[in-house]
């Protein structure tokens, strides 16, 4: 059972009101025709609902639980709801919660404790009407049919919109974008830098989660470039599955990801193109593998060097790779180069002062 | 709720909040509304409470966003912003260069600081430099002369003298130091100080500072320590106690701990913790204002919910970052052409309104430093600045009209995602463009970059006065609209020749700093903004200047609107000319002498 937290008005509105008050009506937010024809593509970020915030809370394991705060908004126009509730499988299903009307706005909130690295589905129960949210773009399908909407909280480590091949294909592109050096990077790995931050290691490897990390965004930030990759992963399989038809794509050697990584990047060079068309990447389908390879690129290095939180970056491990790789030339002897751990939140860092 | 006020001050960054502390201490009513959230520091909601700013990269500027706006040059191009700028399909600034009809127009992120209580005080890098006495007169000091790079001789043609000098101003810096917090160093500067020395004591530098310490000195260019509004010290005027500041999460970022002086944490929290009559309404977006007689008698803004709501206060005072406080009085104008827009001379031939717009000269020179490395992340913004370019000497001896001040940017790339995000760049509009456009950044390619780049590299900028021009001006977008269904602001602008000939002098002096600073270096490169049309730097000034002459200028001296009893501007937007140093501290220092004629006034 999920404990309810109460939020003051201001933390509502101070996350709402950017994204959801507006007049202008036009589909001005729906990337590459993502959100055509819903609601949500005629509000900012609608990938930011329910609001997933740090658990504000003085409890020994604050830091494992997030806040969620599930957002509903009344049509200003119409007459205000009488009741709205939420059912979620992060609490108990038959015992609906209700939001709260946001002082004298047109807002609706509610705000559970609940665990980081879960994911949960949920409706709104409006007036006694059970509906999906029609902010949230994230839902989960039943066997049955039925539609809800669906969330996860921070670091959250199991696939989302992938596939475990397209999972498993994309590990090894990212990891050959940003190789944390051979034998180096076996080494500090092996040591278990970190080895208290144990809760999310999860496919880490030695590919530091970018994969979890990507799987994680394009379910929210990112949610527009989710075509690109199911489009693109699944071409890319078929052109390694004909250069190597007897292997898993996943398991080939290093040196066919870079010959893969040199026909991407020189594809507009009239010369170099013709390999991976003839291998099945079909233009009409993606028009740009180069625009791919720095799409690849991009999130390879942010999910690799963003906050765990993200999905990527377990225990802060690419952080420590910089950490244990770099040193200072001015002290005896000398000290990282990289002393990320000071300003970051235990327990992750060790900030004294800042708490997350 | 309360609708009547002594004063309404519209937005809360540098150019409103010292305004609303000085009337609220004097027991003056006061409303500010701002458009952005109010994000908390820790503990604010009690203590052992989270911040809503966080130590997270990915809150500098974000996720892939995609630019719809239909018609624009980049339709379809992504835009990473932070979590407190406006969101560009529903907000943009369109850009046109007005020389060059390549050039847009084209949606940009340039042109606004950020959408939060604190305004652009909350994300900035916080260096507070003051302008130099001979930035207050650029007109007088330069009749009769000729300048390098000014083909047609027009380079002087707008320049305006302040019509005040340094030495009015020079108690409200003071007041400035004082009451927002600053670190830094009077030792080394070229400006007086004679209201007294109200800095706190700088911290430690981070070394790599040293090789701009030592280039600076070694070429004869005396330098001290860049203030820094950030607390190192208790600061008995907010109430603050000192901490740790020197975390590399610094620019572009909002400060959970509240050691960073914005004006939220120094000026208006500690005026209302105090039981002074201000009253902050965050979320709420003015939308025009309306004229009774010769006043303004009405503030038409959208409550968090977007409900039309209406304020009165007897003084109005906009502050709201100059591209948006000269398009609030156009769109103010257009609802109520005969009345507001006559009194503010919208579209009136030979009206100033919207013209002179202004951002730095800027730029500098950056390398990678050979067989040395540093923690770059144990750092402020900068660590050391030189007046040596804004002495009349430098000046004359170069033919240039002004000076400038020149520092060392030591957080800069100092953290992994930024390093990349910002690598080669050439604007706000670019990030990530350099990195991925080099493809040859990916396997052994990117650790051997790793390698060079990380902790080695020093920069140093420079931030000179821009020339004014008429054709530079700010007016209403027709044909895009905001998420209210109102114009968007249309910003048009260019560099004057003369403007190139200032940034190559500078830059040509900033790598002079690391060759004799750093002489065993990986030469990055030097140069500017010049040929970059849209380039701002986040320093937005000009566009309702103010002055003598009520032809030549929107405001009177006071910043009020020259036919409006009780509507005064204050952000950067009065200023006539740019000065040679960041403005915020400028902007703060007149919005505290502004309020010295206000209070008689109420």
């Amino acid at each position: 059972m999920a404990d309810v937290v109460d939020k003051p008005a201001d933390y509502v509105l101070n996350h709402c009101t950017k994204y959801l008050a507006r007049d202008n009506q036009d589909t001005r937010h729906s990337f590459f025709t993502t959100y055509d024809g819903q609601s949500r593509g005629r509000i900012s970020e609608c990938w930011r609902f329910p609001i997933v915030d740090a658990h504000d809370g003085q409890e020994a394991d604050a830091s494992e639980f997030n806040d969620v705060t599930f957002i509903y908004v009344r049509d200003r126009q119409q007459p205000a709801a009488r009741l709205v509730e939420l059912v979620t499988t992060a609490a108990a299903l038959h015992d609906p919660i209700p939001l709260s009307a946001v002082s004298d706005t047109v807002y609706w909130s509610a705000t559970l404790k609940i665990p980081r690295a879960r994911r949960y589905r949920y409706k709104f129960v409006v007036d006694g009407n059970l509906t999906v949210d029609p902010i949230n773009p994230q839902t989960q399908t039943l066997a049955s049919g039925d539609v809800w909407s669906s969330f996860f909280t921070w670091a959250y480590n199991a696939p989302i919109n992938l596939e475990r091949w397209e999972m498993a294909l994309l590990d090894r592109l990212t990891r050959h974008i940003l190789p944390f050096r051979g034998k180096e990077a076996r080494n500090f790995i092996s040591r278990g830098i970190n080895a208290g931050n144990v809760g999310h290691l999860f496919r880490l490897d030695v590919s530091a989660g970018v994969a979890n990390y990507i799987d994680n965004i394009l379910a929210r930030e990112e949610h527009h470039q989710l075509y690109a990759y199911k489009t693109c992963l699944e071409m890319l399989r078929n052109v390694l599955l004909r250069r190597h038809p007897d292997r898993d794509p996943a398991s080939l050697e290093v040196e066919d990801y870079v010959a893969l990584y040199d026909q991407m990047a020189s594809f507009k060079d009239a010369q170099g193109n013709q390999a991976l068309l003839n291998d099945g990447w079909d233009l009409k389908r993606y028009g740009n593998p180069a625009a791919f390879l720095w799409l690849l690129r991009r999130h390879a290095w942010t999910g690799a060097f963003s906050h765990p939180k993200y999905g990527g970056n377990p225990g802060g491990m690419a952080w420590g790779f910089l950490a244990a790789t770099y040193h200072t030339t001015d002290d005896n002897p000398p000290q990282t180069a990289f002393n990320w751990q000071q300003a970051i939140e235990p327990p992750l860092g060790t900030s004294t002062e800042y708490r997350g | 709720m309360q609708t009547q006020f002594d004063a309404v001050i519209i937005g809360s960054g540098a150019g409103g909040a010292p305004i609303a502390y000085e009337l609220a201490r004097a027991g003056k009513s006061v409303l500010v509304l701002e458009k952005g959230p109010l994000f908390r520091t820790q503990d604010e909601r009690g203590a052992g409470s989270l911040s809503d700013f966080k130590r997270d990269e990915m809150f500098n500027a974000g996720p892939e966003r995609i630019i719809t706006v239909a018609g624009m040059q980049n339709t379809g191009a992504s835009f990473y912003t932070s979590h407190v700028e406006p969101d560009l399909n529903d907000e943009p600034h369109i850009f046109s260069n007005p020389e060059d009809l390549r050039e847009g127009p084209k949606v940009t992120i340039e042109g606004y600081t950020a959408q939060v209580v604190g305004g652009g005080t909350q994300l900035y890098g916080a260096v507070s430099l003051r302008f130099s006495e001979r930035d207050f007169r650029l007109q007088s000091s330069n009749e009769g002369r000729k300048l390098a790079g000014d083909p047609n001789g027009d380079a002087l043609l707008h320049v305006r003298d302040w019509p005040f000098g340094y030495k009015d101003l020079e108690p409200f810096y003071a007041k400035a130091e004082r009451l927002v917090g600053i670190n830094g160093s009077q030792d080394g500067q070229g400006k007086p100080f004679p209201s007294g020395d109200f800095y706190q004591k700088p911290i430690a530098p981070n070394p790599i500072s040293e090789h701009a310490r030592a280039g600076m000195e070694t070429l004869g260019m005396r330098a001290y320590r860049t203030p820094l509004a950030v607390i190192t010290e208790d600061h008995a005027p907010s109430g603050r106690k000192a901490g740790f500041p020197k975390v590399a999460y610094v620019n572009r970022y909002g400060d959970p701990l509240g050691l960073k002086s914005n004006t939220w944490v120094s000026l208006l929290r500690p005026t209302i913790r105090e039981g002074h009559p201000l009253e902050l309404r965050p979320n709420c977006v003015v939308t025009h204002l309306g004229l009774e007689g010769s006043r303004v008698g009405k503030v038409y803004y959208r409550d968090p919910s977007g409900q039309p709501t209406v304020v009165s206060g007897k003084l109005v005072v906009v502050a709201c970052s100059a591209v948006e406080s000269v398009r609030l009085l156009m769109l103010s104008a257009e609802e109520d052409p005969q009345g507001l827009g006559r009194a503010v001379r919208y579209q009136q031939d030979g009206s100033p309104l919207g013209l002179f717009f202004l951002t730095h000269a800027f730029g500098g020179a950056e390398v990678e430093i050979i067989g040395q490395r540093y923690d770059k992340s144990i750092s402020l913004d900068s660590d050391y600045a030189t007046d040596f370019c804004a002495t009349d000497d430098f000046i004359r001896s170069n033919n240039l009209w002004a000076g400038g001040a020149i520092y060392n940017n030591t957080s800069d790339q100092c953290l992994p995602i930024t390093l990349a995000r910002t690598e080669g760049d050439t604007d706000l509009d670019f990030f990530w463009g350099g990195f991925q456009g080099d493809q040859a950044k990916r396997a052994q390619g990117i650790l051997d970059w790793l390698d060079h780049a990380f902790g080695t590299r020093l920069s140093i900028a420079f931030m000179a006065n821009q020339i004014p021009r008429a054709i530079n001006r700010i007016e209403l977008y027709p044909n895009v609209r905001d998420k209210w269904n109102r114009k968007v602001g249309h910003i048009i602008k260019n560099w004057h020749p003369h403007d190139g000939e200032l940034m190559r002098v500078f830059a040509d002096r900033c790598r002079q700093i690391l060759n004799a600073g750093a002489p065993k270096n990986d030469y990055l490169g030097y140069g500017s903004v010049y040929g970059n049309a849209v380039r701002i730097a986040n320093h937005i000034m000009g566009g309702a200047r103010f002055g003598i002459d009520r032809k030549e200028s929107v405001l009177d001296p006071t910043c009020r609107v020259w036919d409006i009893d009780n509507l005064y501007v204050t952000d950067g937007s009065f200023m006539p000319t740019s000065g040679g140093a960041n403005p915020t501290l400028t902007i703060q220092a007149n919005s505290f002498r502004v309020a010295e004629h206000l209070k008689p006034r109420l």
